[in-house]
């Protein structure tokens, strides 16, 4: 009768063991308060709502900020190796924190909401950002994430690093093709 | 037993953790398994339509020109990633079990396939491309349909049900161990305390009611009784010979006894009644509803009867006496404490006065255990103040007739009870632990008197003073003895202890060396009451004494029993074989003192020679002994 729970409490243990948490990979810094440049590829993100150091300011609105593939590059690099619930087996993304990103973009939030391309959003609250390595993931096992692939931004929680996060109020926050953050 | 209860409890409490642990667990699962899995049947399968449809409608605005390829392709990446995520991951898993569902969906996914080249290439208007994509995918509008309707309604959610039901199952399996285990618990916890309540209530030996819920039913009985104007007795039993019983034959034995009484008392009462062991041998019996003394009395009667009745000890047979001591409610007390205390009172004097029976409590009782009580108060007071007196009784020498001893008594004249008798002074004395006290002022006038008639210039006689046996036991006899030399300046030799037979040889023994430690300091001993405690020949041999005072009662048979002056003669000759004085007391005539003369005893003591007298009455017989004898000579 234990027998499911068993295998997969040995599972999960086992991917603790043979993956190493996190590894960063860039040692670039956010500079906060540098003005962000302007993209020159395609637009992948736009966050915009408490936005301090955009690089759009559009009509009768707020600062936006917009990111390309080249911009988040810029962010400090991060690998995550995590299983998912839409996945089969250890993934491994590549990517930038949540965390970084809204460093550089305000001083200072209360949380965000994510918005897919498909309108799906979900609520993220400041402490969770802050307690939690949360990535915006660009790269899929080192492949770039097509639209049908839940590309091309996946919000990854590091559900294995931290089973407390293996909850559906946790999945659900783990926004697929992300298009739009907004501040708040 | 004990062993087994133990195991019987640690194999509960384990039951109930695993049970409940698991059962927890369970519910969780479940309770997970249903939240998953509703979700992804309802939610990602209706999304999987709402694609499809955007898709469909999209794929129209685009063929009348309205949107650009970039929209169109989005929407069709949509389209395909809602059948990715029906295909692949855990969170789908579930519904991979349907059938139907993962034929349409990889299906679909595989016309999107075929189609995508055809959509990327796509022209605006209703050409043959677009009919053609419309063509492939308008089927799976109704085969979707079918799989949300058929999600909606769980007719899918058979595996589910399956794995829900065996969890459900399993969880009522734990939760029927969980709830078991917790009512066998919820039991030991009741029946503990329950048995600890009877114990905090009930003797343990006699299963009769303890003291605590004794006063409990007499409170009880108190209320009763004041409410309905109802009389009841309180009966104090106490039995005699019990002590015996638990030295010579053991305290298994004895429990014995008291379980006996125990039983043989509930027999005897009716259910409104209460037997109670206060501790001890002592039992109470609160006799509710009497209408008239008789009844108390015959009650009374029926416990001393069958108290009395032999008991049967694994083939012994004992018996065990009781006194019993009644006080009745309202009429001796209107007050549950007092009552007790005069039951007490009663039974005391039933102990005091016979072997076994009964008493009704009556004020005299309470009298004179008040007039004890002020006694002992004002003895106090009497020895400190010197209100005490001494009389002495001279002792005559049968040869000469002269006066060679007297001996100390007490007299106290209280200023409100009048004289006390001595035995009664001593008896309160030691009740009240005023005994070395007493016995130290005894001793100290009698000595102080000695020397006054020495200073006097009076003959030099001896003193004998009586010693309680509160002194031997102390151990500071021997002191106070060399304190009161000390302090008089008498010569060790004119002064003479008695010891009495039957009151003081218990102690003695447990102490010899007092007397010999007297006799090393030159005191003389005497042994008074020779011939009926209990002494035997060995105390005489082994003793320092120098003195035998023929007890009084052979005397009084001297006229009637032809043996009594045999018997003297032959303690006269036992006394002399031993090289000790022989001392007659109780001499009240002339007949009797004529019939001693002849025996060789050394002293005379008795109303016929002399009464106990003042000291300046001394003083003027040893003056007219002195004036009567020419030279002075020695005792």
């Amino acid at each position: 009768m234990l027998l499911p729970n068993s295998i997969s409490r040995i599972f999960y243990t086992l991917t603790l063991f043979t993956t190493f948490l996190f590894l960063s990979l860039g040692g670039v810094k956010p500079v906060v308060g540098a003005t962000l440049p302007v993209p020159t590829e395609r637009v992948l993100l736009t966050v915009s709502g408490n936005v301090e150091h955009g690089n759009v300011v559009p009509a009768n609105a707020k600062h936006q900020a917009t990111f390309d593939l080249a911009m988040l590059k810029q962010l400090p690099q991060h690998q995550l190796l995590t299983t998912t619930p839409w996945t089969d087996g250890i993934q491994s993304f590549t990517g930038v924190l949540l965390k970084d990103l809204l460093a550089r973009v305000t001083n200072s939030h209360a949380g965000i909401k994510a918005l897919a391309i498909d309108n799906f959003s979900a609520q993220i609250s400041a402490q969770e950002i802050n307690d939690y390595p949360i990535m915006i993931a660009y790269l899929r096992n080192g492949k770039q994430m097509k639209i049908r692939h839940k590309g091309p931004l996946w919000v990854i929680y590091p559900l294995d690093q931290y089973p407390q996060l293996k909850k559906s109020v946790y999945h659900d926050k783990m926004v697929w093709q992300l298009d739009k953050i907004q501040v708040q | 037993m004990r062993h087994k209860k133990f195991i019987l409890m640690i194999f509960t409490v384990f039951v109930f953790a695993v049970s409940s642990f698991v059962a927890l667990k369970r519910h969780n699962q479940t309770i997970d398994l249903l939240s998953v899995t509703g979700k992804t049947t309802v939610w990602t399968v209706v999304r999987l339509e709402s694609e499809y449809l955007k898709f469909m409608q999209i794929v129209h605005l685009y063929a009348m020109n309205e949107l650009d390829i970039d929209t169109l392709m989005i929407r069709f990446e949509l389209l395909w990633s809602r059948t990715d995520v029906l295909l692949v991951g855990e969170e789908s898993k579930e519904l991979r079990q349907q059938p139907m569902l993962v034929n349409v969906v990889l299906d679909l996914q595989a016309h999107l396939n075929e189609l995508e080249p055809v959509i990327e290439n796509l022209q605006p208007g209703k050409n043959d491309n677009y009919r053609h994509i419309v063509a492939t995918l308008d089927p799976f509008y109704q085969r979707i349909r079918d799989i949300v309707v058929a999600n909606f309604r769980g007719e899918y959610s058979h595996y589910d049900a399956v794995k829900r039901n065996n969890i459900q199952i399993e969880i009522g399996f734990y939760l029927t161990g969980f709830v078991f285990s917790g009512l066998i618990l919820l039991w030991f916890v009741w029946r503990e305390s329950r048995r600890n309540q009877a114990l905090a209530l009930e003797d343990a030996l006699t299963k009769l009611p303890n003291r605590v819920n004794f006063y409990r039913q007499l409170a009880l009985a108190e209320t009763y009784a004041k409410k309905h104007r109802l009389n009841f007795a309180v009966l104090l039993i106490d039995l005699n010979g019990f002590k015996q019983i638990n030295d010579t034959l053991g305290h298994d034995a004895g429990d014995q006894i008291l379980i006996g009484v125990a039983s043989r008392l509930r027999y005897l009462l009716s259910s409104q009644d209460t037997v109670a062991r206060l501790g001890g041998d002592e039992f109470v019996i609160i006799k509710n509803g009497l209408d008239n003394r008789e009844q108390a009395k015959f009650l009374a009667q029926q416990v001393v009867n069958t108290i009395s009745k032999k008991y049967d000890l694994s083939g012994k047979e004992c018996s065990v006496t009781a006194s019993v001591g009644i006080s009745l409610y309202p009429l001796d007390s209107l007050k549950v404490e007092q009552l007790q205390i005069n039951a007490d009172m009663a039974m005391y004097k039933v102990k005091k006065e016979q072997e076994g029976g009964y008493q009704f409590y009556d004020p005299d009782m309470f009298n004179s255990l008040l007039r004890r009580k002020q006694l002992a108060n004002d003895l106090v007071d009497a020895i400190e103040n010197n209100q005490l007196r001494l009389l002495y009784q001279p002792l005559f020498s049968f040869a000469c007739g002269n006066i060679e001893c007297v001996e100390a008594l007490l007299r106290w004249s209280h200023p409100k009870y009048g004289p006390i008798s001595p035995p009664e002074i001593i008896d309160i004395a030691s009740e009240y632990g005023l005994g070395t006290r007493l016995d130290k002022w005894v001793l100290l006038a009698a000595c102080r008197q000695n020397m006054l008639w020495q200073q006097a210039g009076l003959e030099k006689i001896q003193t004998s003073v009586n010693v309680s046996p509160a002194m031997y036991r102390c151990g500071d006899l021997q002191q106070a003895v060399v304190d009161v030399l000390k302090s008089t300046g008498l010569c060790p030799k004119q002064l003479m202890i008695e010891v009495t037979e039957t009151t003081t040889m218990s102690d003695i023994e447990a102490s010899p060396d007092v007397l010999f430690m007297l006799a090393s300091l030159g005191v003389e001993l005497a042994l008074d009451d020779f011939g009926t405690g209990y002494s035997s020949l060995s105390h005489l041999k082994n003793l320092p004494l120098n003195k035998l005072k023929i007890d009084r009662s052979f005397i009084t048979d001297l006229g009637q029993d032809p043996n009594a002056l045999r018997f003297i003669h032959t303690i006269v000759q036992l006394g002399k074989n031993l090289n000790m004085k022989l001392v007659v007391e109780g001499i009240e005539t002339k007949e009797q003192y004529d019939l001693l003369a002849a025996e060789g005893c050394e002293q005379v003591q008795g109303f016929y020679l002399a009464k106990p007298l003042s000291s300046s009455k001394v003083s003027e017989l040893l003056a007219q002994q002195m004036a009567d004898m020419s030279p002075a000579s020695d005792i």
